[in-house]
């Protein structure tokens, strides 16, 4: 019976084979209306066979229904068959092209982060994160940043040359005379000498053409004595157990004698300058103001990247110096001693007067601080009390400020910032010591951090949407063939008003609370670093990503088994059921419902996706170029020479301090 | 008396949205209550009436929905009238009314207004 009502069925919507969702609509509407006419006729005693033939006959002539039923349809039709092409060649391709461009630029920018920043471990015992050479990064963000040729060389040096002294060497080619770009070069020529590449004799022509390029300049000479004073002197550790100290041992008076002589006449000379401060501020007027973390990662890995192999050279002269002057006592060379040791002091300064980071100033207080221990007593040994007492009172004065930076960095106040502050700024210690960092001054970082901390968060449930969305195909396919064509699994397109609270029940309104909470709330603990508390930053969203998974999955399943259920397609009975069936996929009943279900979850998917990775991702990326720039510790002015602006800020006033004092105590 | 087809097939969609503006009905209980109401004469059938649905669910004058009739019953569409079918009902009440007056003051000049 049913077989010649489903022919007729079939027959009267034939025309609609190339929508099969609205076919299987159709076809559930004639049927149910014919078994409810039989029914009706059954009941007033006709035989089923007479019944169907009344409620066919009544139907009327399924071949002009036909046409009919098309013509009611053609235009649905034709939006229906626009919104599958549009699915299936547009918005599922697009969705995957997002997301697998946005895994290639996190992997990108998590690339770059290993490039120049590393998370050692130090002794096997504490993970300690460290800048690694920033070159590495050029092929990464050079291209972004749009930087010429020319621009290219200048920051990144010339990557074509096998060691880092030729690199930038290429940088000198540009401009021979350029007194920046020779100083640069002549530092890492010092690297080189001290690894015994080149002789003193080769070093020392080198520091000569960089003394007639910038004459007035005592870097050349302090170089020059350095590197002499380091061949002439060997330190040999003397005595027996605990007694056991370094000693000075003087191999080649003559060479130390020279070194002497040029080291006065570096003392002689109007300024002393590195133009490592130069070159960084050089380098930063050239790049685009940065959009991301990473970008802003590898600026600071620039500036710390920067040798500064000479601050040794400087302290080893000072310490050496000192011994020589002990020495020449000892021999009854007064006179000699004391103009030795009286250039400890101005060296100290010139050493403070040119310090751009943290770490050259802490070498010129340890030179300031071999003044201040030593001289003063060798000095009153000369016979020269008045001098030893302005030593005394200079140096005391110089390295005052040092101390009790030390002592605050070592202080409470520094642990209370660090759980403020950014992973990023927590790196830079030292300079978090200063007082002077405000909690305005600390939010910036954090909320740029913790939207990074977002984006990865929701890197991870874009994958996850692509991985179901793979699944799903893979599994609509596997039905698809088990099936064969006729009882193909079909696409289940909702209403733009289902499309819409599912998308709004699973996506939008818990981003929307999300961002309630944790923007406007005051209750997501986001006045902590992350570091604080990574637990809950985890859990939250965690808690968001999996709601959002599950939500989308489950709505748009509900939809899909009512439609079903509605269309006859047999349905396991509960949810439960399903999921069971989903585990037993490959011997399930319910094919042509899991066909269906899988291939419709798929845009589902895609949608989720497009919103996710085309709506909320550039949201965080423009929180995160926002914070980021409003962030005064680590966003860096074009003008700023040292590693960052804090430490920028931090060494600026230490070096006042220290020349203040040096200053306070002349008579 | 049986009418002309064409006549018939001008009323359907009239009729369809005043029967559910009333309230939702599927496609059977809607010539159900089309043939209570108006004693079998305009003896609609259902191939009349499903292509004039489905094309008014096209236009967006009506809803489907599938429903069960009851806990368990059978699956049946339901059709509702939207705001825009809501809207044509007026329209078409009014040109209806003054298309019938019109022609009943020529072939029925003695018959009330």
């Amino acid at each position: 019976m049913n077989t010649r009502r489903d022919e007729y069925i079939a027959e009267v919507t034939a025309g609609l084979k190339g929508d099969p969702e609205l076919r299987r609509d159709v076809t559930a509407e004639i049927a149910s209306h014919l078994d409810a006419a039989m029914e009706a006729s059954i009941s007033e005693g006709r035989t089923e066979e007479e019944s169907l033939d009344a409620a066919l006959k009544s139907f009327g002539n399924p071949v002009t229904l036909a046409g009919d039923f098309l013509d009611a349809n053609r235009n649905r039709m034709r939006f229906r068959a626009w919104l599958r092409i549009m699915i299936g060649a547009a918005v599922v391709p697009a969705a995957v092209v997002l997301a697998v461009w946005m895994v290639t630029s996190a992997v990108e920018r998590a690339a770059v982060f290993s490039t120049v920043f590393a998370c050692v471990s130090e002794s096997g015992a504490s993970i300690v994160p460290r800048f690694l050479t920033y070159e590495r990064a050029e092929e990464r963000v050079a291209g972004r940043w749009g930087l010429s040729p020319r621009d290219r060389l200048i920051v990144f040096g010339d990557r074509s040359k096998s060691t880092r002294t030729g690199q930038q060497k290429a940088i000198c080619d540009l401009d021979p005379t350029n007194r920046i770009f020779y100083a640069n070069y002549i530092r890492y020529r010092l690297t080189d000498y001290d690894a015994r590449k080149v002789e003193l004799d080769e070093f020392l022509r080198d520091v000569r053409f960089g003394e007639q390029l910038d004459p007035d300049n005592a870097f050349y000479n302090y170089l020059a004595a350095g590197t002499m004073a380091q061949k002439a002197c060997e330190w040999v550790l003397l005595g027996q157990g605990t007694n056991r100290v370094w000693s000075c041992v003087i191999r080649d008076t003559n060479l130390l004698e020279q070194a002497m002589a040029e080291f006065q006449r570096g003392v002689d000379k109007p300024f002393h300058k590195t133009y490592i401060g130069d070159l960084v501020a050089m380098r930063r007027s050239l790049l685009p103001p940065s959009e991301i973390v990473s970008d802003e990662v590898v600026k600071i890995a620039m500036a710390a990247g920067i040798l500064l192999p000479q601050i040794s050279l400087n302290r080893n002269l000072a310490r050496v110096s000192k011994e020589y002057g002990a020495a020449l006592i000892q021999e009854g060379r007064p006179d000699h001693a004391a103009a030795v040791l009286g250039r400890i002091l101005p060296f100290a300064e010139d050493l403070t007067q040119d310090s751009c980071c943290l770490i050259e100033v802490l070498v010129a207080a340890a030179v300031t601080g071999i003044a201040r221990d030593s001289v003063p007593s060798l000095l009153e040994k000369t016979g020269r009390p008045q001098e030893a007492t302005i030593v005394r009172l200079k140096a005391n004065a110089m390295t005052t400020p040092i101390s009790e930076w030390k002592a605050k960095v070592k202080g409470q106040e520094f642990s209370k910032w660090r759980t403020r502050a950014s992973v990023l700024t927590g790196m830079l210690l030292p300079a978090l010591g200063d007082q002077e960092v405000t909690e305005e001054e600390l939010a910036p970082g954090r909320r740029a951090e913790q939207v990074l901390f977002e984006q990865l968060a929701l890197m991870i449930v874009i994958l996850s949407f692509l991985g179901m969305m793979t699944t799903a195909a893979f599994l609509a396919l596997r039905w698809r063939r088990a099936k064969g064509a006729d009882a193909a699994p079909f696409l289940v397109l909702p209403d733009w008003r289902q499309a819409l609270l599912i998308v709004g029940v699973s996506i939008v309104a818990p981003l929307a609370l999300y961002v309630l909470y944790t923007r406007f709330s005051g209750l997501a603990g986001r006045d902590f670093a992350l570091v604080a508390n990574p637990s809950r930053f985890v859990l939250e969203l965690a808690g968001l990503g999996i709601f959002m998974l599950v939500c989308s999955v489950w709505m748009s399943l509900r939809h899909v088994r009512r439609r079903c259920r509605a269309l006859g397609v047999p349905v396991p009975a509960t949810l439960w059921k399903e999921n069971k069936a989903w585990l037993a996929v490959w011997r399930s009943d319910y094919g042509l419902y899991l066909g269906t279900a899988a291939r419709s979850l798929i845009p589902a998917y895609a949608v989720a996706i497009l919103l996710l990775g085309g709506v909320v991702q550039p949201w965080l990326a423009h929180e995160e170029m926002r914070w980021l720039r409003a962030d005064p510790l680590i966003s860096q002015g074009n003008t700023i020479g040292g590693f960052t602006t804090v430490e920028t800020r931090l060494v600026n006033r230490l070096k006042k301090e220290m020349l203040e004092g040096a200053r306070r105590g002349e008579p | 008396m049986e009418f002309d087809s064409e006549l018939v097939r001008g009323v359907v969609e009239p009729v369809v949205l005043r029967l559910l503006a009333e309230r939702r009905m599927y496609g059977y209980e809607i010539i159900k209550v089309v043939n209570e109401r108006t004693k079998g004469s305009l003896a609609w059938k259902e191939g009349t009436l499903y292509p004039c649905l489905h094309r008014m669910e096209s236009s967006g004058l009506i809803k489907g929905e599938w429903q069960e009739a009851g806990i368990g019953g059978r699956q049946r569409k339901y059709y509702a009238l939207s705001a825009k079918g809501r809207a044509l009902l007026k329209t078409k009440t009014y040109v209806w009314s003054a298309f019938s007056t019109a022609v009943n003051a020529i072939l029925c000049p003695g018959a009330p207004a």
